[in-house]
């Protein structure tokens, strides 16, 4: 069956009509001959002869009824048409095109385009970060290479003092940590992608993971005179992975650590939200974000304004992966007048035995 | 103590083995998995360092090779491949431990240590560095006839610095053996930093000799007398 699908409604259509035509003339002989038996005047071939011509019409117009057939299979695949023609410009390479649904009547052929838009829609979407991706993540491994390059050079340039040396292998060292942390953070973020990474998740008491990060952090806060004020409520659980969400809470204090000024606070809460779900909430008294720049910091390398260029600004793009991995959400706050306020939002486990 | 190294980056083989025989091991390197599996000449060998991406072979097979000859020789794995998956399938071929690139020479040193640790009086109740004295069991820490008032989390760190007395510990050692955090990716250096400058002003304060030393670009050392 490899008739294309023009020709097969053309078929269905002209065979409709050829089946009209037959039951036309089947009734006709059918009233006829009643009539007839009825009122025997005349051979019944005289009557029978009457219905052939009641059918006669009908087969004259038949060349004219099949070519509107075939009109009418093409209008039928019309939409179709468009589809393929606006799908085969989106392939040749103009990715902002899309199939027009405008004048499409809400049918299956409009639903049909408009998924087949949405898919154009998250591909191009998907394209465009890898993109962006790649040339974020080079020029990340970039900038410590040519650090490492200059480090080297200059070392290697004339005779030093073994001291010198030294100073240039601890300096291009530090180098290399920074190019692997920022691999070991691309890597997560591509697993934390995957649903894999769920198969681990057991349950978790999100209180005990803000305390055993906020222990860590505190001397590190003291260290910068900031007051590190942990709050959280007893009993919440969530399905997750421990590390994880560690590293979540870990990279929010990171970050909130980086804008706070000498004297300032940071608060780490652990809630349950009137919804039912488990917030997360790290508030700190450093500068603030402006609300317009409020989506971007989660982007990858995207950098929080007003921090020193220490991180890669992979951090929060992290924090925002583990959190759908965990299917929550983080956001930044803007309610708030003073300093930056991230939430990360947790469904909860119910509490069981 | 004989240790093969099998990895066919020649820089890296040529480091590795340089680091592993000044920490005093006979150091012998190739390259190839035909080579890792001829039979060795002379001093047996105690240990393999074992590259999964070899030219010929991969390193499991090697392994795989190895274990079917019912050489029980230590392995320990090196490749640059770490999700959870390859972890399993270098264990389930055997593998002793497995080490994700890039590591540190310290790193690497501790886990050749552990593999090859003669049975000593271990889990000594106090660990003694010097006149450094860190009692394990009620965790108290005395320098000589003075105690010293530790942190939990400062004790456990002095606890695993002596551990490794005399030997480099790198940060991702201490993130993962006393933090027991496993992701690299996790922001801790500055939180580690802090905690070993607390940790120093504590034990090596108000004495002439510093116990604690900072190891440029790698890590950090509890040192008694040479």
């Amino acid at each position: 069956m490899k008739t294309p699908l023009r020709l097969r409604m053309f078929f269905w259509l002209v065979a409709l009509l050829v089946l009209f035509v037959g039951l036309q003339f089947a009734i006709f002989s059918v009233i006829e001959f009643r009539s007839w038996l009825h009122r025997p005047e005349g051979p019944l071939r005289e009557h029978l002869m009457e219905a052939v011509t009641g059918v006669g019409w009908d087969l004259a117009m038949l060349p004219l009824l099949i070519w509107v057939a075939w009109w009418i299979s093409r209008w039928m695949i019309q939409p179709v048409r468009t589809i393929t023609l606006a799908a085969d410009t989106i392939c040749a390479g103009h990715f902002d095109e899309r199939i027009s649904t405008g004048d499409m009547p809400d049918d299956e052929m409009r639903r049909m385009a408009s998924t087949i838009n949405a898919a154009f829609d998250y591909y191009h979407d998907a394209v465009e970060r890898l993109r962006r991706f790649s040339g974020d993540a080079s020029h990340q491994l970039r900038t410590p290479l040519a650090a490492m390059q200059s480090v080297g050079e200059v070392a290697l340039s004339r005779d030093r003092q073994p001291e010198e040396y030294r100073q240039a292998l601890a300096d291009m060292l530090g180098e290399v940590r920074r190019m692997a942390r920022v691999t070991e953070q691309l890597l997560r973020l591509a697993r934390l992608e995957r649903t894999e990474v769920r198969a681990s998740f057991v349950r978790i008491d999100l209180g005990q993971v803000a305390r055993r990060t906020a222990e860590m952090y505190q001397p590190l806060c003291e260290e910068k005179r900031v007051k590190l004020r942990l709050e959280t409520e007893a009993g919440l659980q969530v399905l997750g992975h421990e590390d994880l969400l560690v590293e979540m809470v870990a990279n929010l204090l990171d970050n909130a650590l980086r804008v706070t000024p000498n004297g300032g606070v940071i608060l780490l809460k652990v809630e349950q939200e009137s919804g039912g779900g488990a917030l997360v909430t790290v508030a700190d008294t450093g500068p603030g974000i402006a609300p317009e720049l409020a989506g971007r910091v989660f982007e990858l390398f995207g950098q929080v304004p007003g921090t020193r260029q220490t991180g890669a600004g992979l951090g929060l793009a992290i924090v925002a992966a583990i959190a759908k991995a965990h299917g929550g959400q983080v956001e930044l706050s803007t309610r708030h007048a003073r300093g930056a306020v991230f939430q990360a939002r947790l469904p909860l486990m119910p509490p069981g035995t | 103590m004989h240790v093969m190294v099998v990895e066919d980056d020649k820089m890296m083989a040529a480091a590795l083995a340089k680091g592993i025989r000044e920490d005093g091991y006979h150091v012998t390197t190739c390259g190839t998995a035909a080579d890792a599996l001829k039979p060795v000449e002379g001093d047996p060998v105690d240990l393999f360092l074992l590259d999964i991406g070899l030219p010929d072979r991969s390193g499991l097979e090697v392994l795989q090779v190895l274990r079917s000859r019912n050489c029980l020789t230590p392995v320990i794995i090196l490749t640059a491949r770490d999700a959870v998956r390859d972890r399993v399938k270098g264990l389930d071929a055997g593998a002793d431990d497995y080490l994700v690139k890039p590591f540190s020479l310290a790193e690497l040193l501790a886990r050749i240590r552990a593999r090859l640790r003669r049975p000593e009086a271990p889990n000594a109740s106090i660990l003694r560095v010097d006149e450094l004295a860190i009692d394990v069991l009620n965790r108290r820490v005395m320098r000589g006839t003075s105690e010293i008032i530790l942190t939990g989390q400062e004790f456990e760190l002095l606890r695993y610095l002596a551990l490794n007395v005399g030997k480099t510990v790198s940060r991702e050692m201490i993130a993962r053996d006393v933090w027991h955090i496993e992701s690299r990716a996790t922001p801790l250096d500055n939180v580690i930093d802090v905690h070993i400058s607390h940790l120093r002003a504590k034990v090596d304060r108000g004495f002439d000799k510093e116990l604690i030393r900072t190891v440029w670009g790698v890590g950090f050392a509890l040192k008694g007398s040479e």
